[in-house]
């Protein structure tokens, strides 16, 4: 191996090492971004995830993807009177 | 029969004499001098005998022209400047950091290594009592996941929160239900 090679080699490694690490470390700073009521809601959430029956899992999948496919502005609208229903239950 | 040695042994003192006497390079008066040596030294004469066989074949097998010289010259340097260039770009760019670089790096990694440790470990005890190791890879598998754990009570009842907002579409704000009932008694 030529030196020139070795030097390409090098540069190669790094970059994948960079690629991978970016988006690697951006999910972390997703994750320490959270609020602490999200982070126990995210943790929760994946409690009961893992006890879910394989189908109640699909269709949450399936709910998911039909979630991401919808228009902003409904979105929101349907986000809003979520945390309404949650504030009502919480003060309830 | 031809010998094979390089060179008889002449004379020490007419050597160089022999040798100038080979190549024509003497006035009369030494060639005279060297001639009347030889008709008396067999040695000597085997000598000048050695020089006329040998030294033909020596000069042929450097029989280069001048040209040729010029030619290898101008090509040896010309691959070396070549070389040179080549090898040097990527020196060039890094000559000036070279002698701090790798200290400085390997003090900046330290650096970022500690400071990310002591945020972390900052972090994890104000927000949160699992360690960001402790957080399963499923949700940081990536950003989507992380979305879908944040989202999944939602999800459970998207289908009736749509047919909430369907039936209801927007809860008046609570300023616009002022202004209408004092329209109304108005």
């Amino acid at each position: 191996m030529t030196m020139k090679t070795r030097h390409i080699a090098a540069f190669v490694f790094g970059i994948s090492l960079l690629s991978i690490a970016g988006p690697a470390l951006a999910l972390q700073d997703n994750w320490v971004n959270l609020a602490p009521k999200e982070k126990e809601r995210v943790l929760r959430n994946y409690d009961r995830w893992r006890n879910l029956p394989p189908q109640d899992k699909e269709r949450l999948r399936e709910e998911f993807d039909r979630w991401k496919q919808l228009p902003k502005d409904r979105r929101e609208r349907i986000k809003q009177r979520w945390d309404e229903q949650r504030r009502n239950r919480q003060s309830d | 029969m031809e010998r094979n040695l390089p060179l008889e042994c002449a004379c020490k003192s007419f050597e160089e004499d022999l040798v100038l006497y080979y190549y024509g390079e003497m006035n009369d008066t030494e060639r005279g001098r060297v001639e009347r040596h030889l008709s008396n030294c067999a040695a000597c004469g085997r000598f000048i005998g050695d020089l006329r066989r040998l030294l033909p074949q020596m000069a042929n097998s450097e029989a280069f022209a001048p040209s040729f010289w010029d030619s290898y010259y101008r090509q040896t340097m010309a691959k070396l400047a070549r070389r040179e260039q080549k090898e040097s770009w990527w020196r060039d760019l890094l000559a000036p950091a070279r002698v701090w670089m790798l200290p400085a790096f390997g003090t900046a990694a330290v650096a970022v290594l500690a400071i990310a440790l002591v945020f972390n470990k900052g972090d994890s005890q104000r927000f949160s009592d699992r360690s960001m190791g402790a957080i399963p890879q499923e949700i940081l598998a990536d950003a989507n996941q992380l979305e879908f754990f944040k989202t999944m009570d939602m999800l459970e009842a998207l289908s009736k929160l749509e047919e909430q907002v369907d039936q209801n579409p927007e809860p008046k704000p609570e300023r616009s239900s002022r202004l209408d009932g004092m329209q109304a008694n108005a």
